[in-house]
């Protein structure tokens, strides 16, 4: 599952986990995981220095 | 960060996706938990960022519905032609000019699908011989 994807979905469409599942079509376990670590990343890809921030972005987010 | 939860529940618990009783078990555990504050605090804050950052135009709602209504069409058109031209030719084949067929496309249907030209109806992937049978 895409971390953007879960992202998205969640803090801006504002869509629940039920209906984050269905879109994706992936368990709702699924989701929360992916979600955890998407946030994860994010905030160390926003907390970094920006050469190193870039290339973690390019990796994942 | 130490604490599992930090991983599994604080994520629901942001989120509003635990019921009552487990959300205020887990406001017990923040208490005496500084890892998952300290991760609560982060998160929180990745999430206002992303949110009052602009990075994101939500359609209007009137664009919303248009495009939601031509998606929910398409759905629709994509199906009826499986459906149809098949009936239209079984009428047109077997005899029975039905009245409420559109006449110009019965004919054309038909023409297109010839029992034993040695294709199937071309929507199913049936065989040859099973789209001539259905219209004998």
């Amino acid at each position: 599952m895409r971390f953007r994807e879960v992202l998205i979905l969640r803090e801006l469409e504002g869509c629940s986990y039920k209906e984050i599942a269905a879109i994706t079509s992936a368990p709702i376990g699924t989701v929360m995981s992916s979600l955890a670590r998407a946030r994860q990343r994010l905030q160390r890809v926003l907390t970094q220095p920006a050469g190193q921030a870039r290339q973690e972005a390019s990796h994942g987010l | 960060m130490g604490c599992e939860l930090t991983q599994t529940v604080l994520h629901g618990y942001m989120d509003g996706e635990l019921d009552a009783a487990r959300a205020a078990d887990f406001e017990r555990h923040l208490i005496s938990c500084a890892d998952c504050v300290a991760v609560l605090e982060a998160n929180e804050s990745v999430r206002s960022s992303i949110q009052r950052a602009g990075l994101y135009e939500r359609a209007p709602r009137a664009l919303r519905q248009k495009v939601q209504a031509q998606l929910a069409g398409n759905t629709q058109a994509s199906v009826m032609p499986i459906r149809k031209p098949a009936q239209w030719a079984l009428a047109r084949l077997s005899g029975h000019r039905s009245r409420g067929a559109v006449p110009g496309l019965a004919p054309a249907v038909a023409t297109a699908w010839q029992p034993g030209n040695g294709v199937g109806c071309g929507y199913c992937g049936c065989a040859p011989s099973l789209a001539a049978a259905g219209t004998s």
